[in-house]
């Protein structure tokens, strides 16, 4: 499966993980696998990557962290804030306007993958 | 790996048996078995130290802190224990910033572990160690609280402002300033076509030279108590002292002979040089064969090119070797006019007064303010010495002699101010303190303006010269920023000086200022204003006043030439005219007018009035009251200065008003 390039991944990686949020909070390593599993591989990032990505999420106040310590050994959870919601449901418009604008370009072959 | 920092993160048990295997990412002194350090490695200790306050308030040695404990015991294989060392060293976090890192990291791991991926794998998958904790350094800094943000973005704007500051004095310190109109040769060309049988200032200088004007002792020697005793207008005509002053003034009537020769000559002749490259001639004059200060002054400056490649050649620096002596021989001739009075010897008093006017007349052709203003200073001692003698002796002098004293006086040009000199130096000090490119000031401009407050040959303020040139190199953006560059202010001397220029020539009244000190004082206030233009305010202060001190010196000649007039009409008639009029024409081309009876646009409305006190004239203005008060001065008065309004009065001009008329 082919990469995308990094300027590619810089825009999609945050609105994917934000999207893997919406449902619940999840930890790192789950976040990767899904990233991986459900874009069909096209937007696996680096594991390195992740965790500075979900830094800055936090950072803008789009994503909040937990430490859960009830497990067999302390975990980070991540999930959406409100703020991440109106973020993740803008910046789906605005993939989805750009998606339909690539269409109609004939750039964009394939509809854009559904969500599991 | 270098090899010695191989070694340095080989445990010590392992270089013990000569193996020299690192541990990834260990440092040194993490590899020392834990009992080899005591209690600095011991469990307890360490937890303390790595319990944040907070815990430790609350009782509890969390250790939450210890990252590398953390990892240490987190049952991950070796390889992944280092990546996570490695990647939290690299991050350069706060300490509490790297466990959180850590404690996901091995949760991350462990996660991978389970999902049956192997360590490789897992390593493998998570890229680079490097390039993810320069990511998560970022990333976790912008967690940060805000207060930590601001502290940070204003340290961060600080090292900005500090490497432009520096940059900025780096290119600054690049510019030079490089002199191309040299006015000193200017100046000299029409000294240079002077025939040396014009020139006084030869006569005059090879007087100074043999009569060792420069040596107290022997040039003030035939005096009992200095070149003069009293001032002259202390000492009456019969007092005994003024006998005395004759007496001891025979022994100088040699030099005064010279100066007589020299006052007929049509030129002073003066070549103009700086203080670094002195006629030796000159020297001789002023300081004598012995003085050995000047040569040793320039060695000083000799050692620092910048500068005194700048100060050569500059007007700032240049010498004035008649003035001094225009000033000495001055005071000399009026003890020796006198003595000529004292003795009753007219014909020398009137050549005293000839060859006070005649240096008067040689020293204001210098093309300097300081020059004109000496001179006005001499025409003003000649004139007192006249009025003194005009209201004392009024019979002193034949009708030949007022005569011919009257047309000396009206010959004498009483408004020398030309402002060429000072227009001069004003772009000469430009040129060397702007680069001429880039139109900024320069490290050597600001070094070369610091030199003309600071005497560059005085060899206590050279010691400290290195500290103010690197000093002037630190503040040389500062000064490039806040003082006009070169096009602003020449724009703004030539402004002023067309203020100047445009001025009407007339007196003012005290409250009442010419327009370039009105447009200067406004400006007072302005702090920004006398930075950014700080050499015109130097030197622009000191033009305005010129005109004034040529306007009162004038009013005194004119004065003194009605009082001749006066004189010899009653002479011819017996008694004083009825009306000053009268003395017009014959006596006199015109009445010369009152300038403090002025109208709205400065010009005079009257000539100057004459009252008779005792029978002898007084001559007078209104003054600034505009009242006639028959020739009564205000309290107070200073000759030959119009008082306020307030102060009431008239304008005195002849005689000087006194308290106590000898």
């Amino acid at each position: 499966m082919m990469k995308l390039e990094s300027d590619l991944m810089r825009g999609a990686g945050p609105v994917a993980v934000l999207k893997l949020l919406e449902p619940g909070e999840k930890y790192g390593y789950e976040l990767v696998e899904r990233l991986e599993r459900q874009s069909d591989g096209v937007l696996k990032m680096g594991q390195s990557t992740l965790y500075p990505l979900l830094y800055n999420l936090e950072a803008k106040g789009w994503v909040k962290s937990r430490v859960d310590d009830t497990g067999p050994r302390p975990r980070r959870y991540y999930r959406l804030t409100g703020k991440g919601k109106r973020q993740l449901s803008k910046q789906q418009e605005q993939w989805t306007e750009l998606a339909r604008g690539m269409a109609a370009m004939g750039i964009v072959m394939t509809p854009p993958l559904a969500t599991n | 790996m270098g090899r010695w920092r191989e070694t340095l993160r080989t445990p010590v048990g392992r270089l013990a048996r000569g193996r020299v295997e690192a541990e990834q990412a260990l440092p040194f002194w993490r590899s020392i078995p834990r009992g080899c350090l005591g209690f600095w490695r011991g469990a307890t200790w360490r937890r303390l130290r790595h319990t944040p306050l907070w815990d430790l308030a609350r009782g509890r040695v969390s250790g939450a802190l210890d990252w590398r404990g953390r990892i240490d015991s987190s049952d991950l294989p070796e390889p992944v224990r280092g990546l996570i060392h490695d990647l939290c060293r690299r991050t350069r976090l706060w300490r509490k910033e790297r466990a959180a890192v850590a404690g996901e990291l091995i949760a991350h791991f462990h996660d991978g572990l389970e999902s049956g991926d192997t360590a490789d794998q897992l390593i493998e998958r998570f890229g680079d160690v490097k390039a993810a904790a320069k990511l998560i350094r970022r990333a976790k800094r912008r967690c940060r609280p805000i207060g930590w943000q601001i502290r940070h973005r204003l340290r961060q704007g600080i090292a900005v402002l500090v490497v432009v500051y520096v940059l900025a004095a780096l290119w600054l310190a690049t510019g030079k300033p490089e002199p191309s109109v040299d006015y000193l040769a200017k100046l000299n060309a029409s000294v240079d076509a002077i025939p040396e049988e014009d020139r006084a200032w030869p006569i005059l200088r090879e007087a100074m030279i043999e009569y060792q004007t420069w040596n107290p002792e022997v040039f003030n020697a035939p005096m009992d108590v200095g070149i003069l005793p009293k001032w002259w207008t202390d000492v009456a005509f019969d007092d005994p002292e003024a006998g005395q002053l004759a007496e001891n003034l025979e022994a100088y009537q040699g030099y005064f002979a010279e100066l007589r020769r020299a006052a007929q000559k049509p030129h002073m002749g003066v070549r103009r040089v700086t203080a670094a490259e002195p006629d030796p001639r000159d020297f001789l004059a002023l300081y004598g064969p012995d003085d050995n200060t000047g040569p040793k002054r320039w060695a000083h400056v000799e050692d620092d090119p910048s500068i005194a490649g700048l100060l050569s050649r500059s007007l700032s620096t240049v010498m004035f070797p008649a003035l001094g002596s225009t000033r000495r021989d001055t005071r000399m001739l009026s003890a020796d006019i006198q003595a000529a009075v004292y003795r009753g010897d007219a014909e020398r008093a009137l050549d005293d007064i000839d060859t006070q006017l005649g240096l008067a007349r040689l020293t204001a052709q210098g093309p300097f303010l300081v020059e004109q203003l000496v001179a006005l200073s001499s025409m003003g001692t000649s004139f007192y010495n006249v009025a003194a003698i005009l209201e004392r002796r009024p019979d002193f002098f034949d009708d030949d002699q007022l005569q011919r004293l009257a047309h000396t006086l009206a010959a004498v040009d009483v408004n020398p101010i030309d402002l060429t000199g000072e227009r001069y130096i004003a772009y000469d000090m430009f040129q060397r303190m702007y680069d001429p490119d880039t139109g900024r000031m320069t490290r050597d401009g600001i070094n070369f303006f610091d030199s003309l407050t600071n005497n560059p040959y005085d060899e206590e303020i050279d010691r400290r010269r290195w500290y103010r040139e690197q000093l002037s190199t630190i503040g040389l953006p500062i000064a490039a920023a806040v003082v006009a560059d070169y096009d602003d202010m020449v724009r703004e001397y030539e402004r002023l000086f067309g203020i100047l220029d445009r001025s009407p020539r007339r007196l003012y009244p005290q409250g009442e200022l010419p327009p370039l000190r009105r447009e200067l004082d406004s400006r007072a206030d302005d702090t920004l204003y006398g930075m950014r233009y700080f050499p015109l305010l130097i030197q622009l202060p000191a033009l305005h006043a010129a005109s004034r001190t040529e306007l009162l010196v004038g009013s005194v000649r004119d004065a003194l030439l009605l009082a001749i007039a006066l004189e010899l009409y009653r002479r011819d008639h017996g008694g004083h005219p009825d009306e000053p009029a009268e003395l017009v024409p014959r006596y006199l081309p015109a009445l010369p007018m009152d300038l403090t009876d002025l109208d709205a646009d400065g010009n005079p409305l009257s000539p100057l009035r004459v009252a008779y006190r005792d029978g002898s004239p007084v001559i007078y203005g209104l003054g600034w009251d505009g009242v006639d008060n028959g020739g009564t001065p205000p309290d107070h008065h200073v000759w030959p200065t119009p008082r306020s309004t307030e102060a009431g009065g008239d304008w005195v001009l002849f005689p000087e008003p006194r308290s106590d008329s000898s």
